[in-house]
């Protein structure tokens, strides 16, 4: 039988073991997420492009659509997102400006923004190895039935997407 | 055949060495086996990490003097020199 230090022993060498192969599988998760990141988020730019320089696309929204590059690589929109989804504020939204404005749209613009908008939303949740898949999971599956609602979730983000400045970080 | 009573005791010490140590022994193993594997995935995450950061930036640039061009009016709201400034 062992004593009462050896299982304990045994005990912490088996936490340590399960510890140290639930981060490598983390971390192999999280480098295949910032692969799929990249993949969205140069979406994201390819279609910023179109928008800029279609004529049709009205100016509030293409400043609405830049607003949205900082949260490529910002944790913050995938947090509101989920605070949103758990105080019910998302399922409550059914209508305000930023969407009447896209209804106005027509079908090839109103396609790019929503790419644009839900190319951000799944690009932001990335950047949260613990909360992002259940945004990808409960929150985003409600979007892709209706793409429209992105414009709800995007103007309600929208304020918290403060603009800062672009810096390189050292490779 | 009958062991003697020093290879008992030998047993019995090899055994009790393996309930203490054996935990430790089998921590270092695992982490001699999946050591280099783990570092490599962390570094790996970890340059995938600062290439999208500074592509991020890169682009978020170039998008940037795109809308200066493009869109004077929406430049000139957002205090940057767009129109003929920004063709100049």
């Amino acid at each position: 039988m062992l004593s009462a230090e050896q299982t304990l022993a045994w005990l912490a060498a088996a936490i340590l073991i399960a510890v140290g192969y639930g981060s490598l599988w983390y971390l192999r998760r999280r480098t295949n997420e910032r692969k799929a990141q990249a993949i969205a988020s140069d979406k994201y730019f390819e279609t910023m492009e179109q928008i800029v320089r279609d004529k049709e696309t009205p100016d509030h929204v293409v400043e609405v659509c830049h607003s949205l590059g900082v949260a490529l690589v910002s944790p913050r929109l995938g947090r509101s997102l989920v605070m949103a989804w758990l105080s019910g504020q998302l399922a409550r939204s059914d209508g305000n400006t930023l969407r009447r404005e896209l209804e106005g749209m027509d079908k090839v613009a109103l396609s790019r923004v929503l790419t644009v908008f839900l190319n951000t939303l799944v690009a932001s949740t990335y950047n949260n190895g613990f909360i992002g898949w259940a945004i990808r999971k409960y929150v985003l599956t409600l979007l892709t039935a209706v793409p429209q609602n992105a414009a709800v979730v995007v103007s309600r983000m929208q304020p918290q997407l403060e603009r800062k400045p672009h810096q390189p970080v050292a490779a | 055949m009958t062991a003697t009573p020093a290879e008992v005791d030998t047993a019995l010490w090899l055994v009790e060495a393996a309930k203490t140590l054996g935990p430790w022994v089998l921590v270092a193993g695992v982490g001699v086996y999946h050591g280099k594997g783990w570092y490599d995935a962390f570094l790996e995450h970890r340059r995938l990490m600062k290439r999208e950061l500074n592509r991020h930036a890169e682009k978020m640039r170039k998008l940037e003097i795109d809308m200066t061009r493009q869109r004077p009016k929406l430049a000139d709201k957002r205090g940057k020199k767009g129109g003929e400034d920004a063709k100049r």
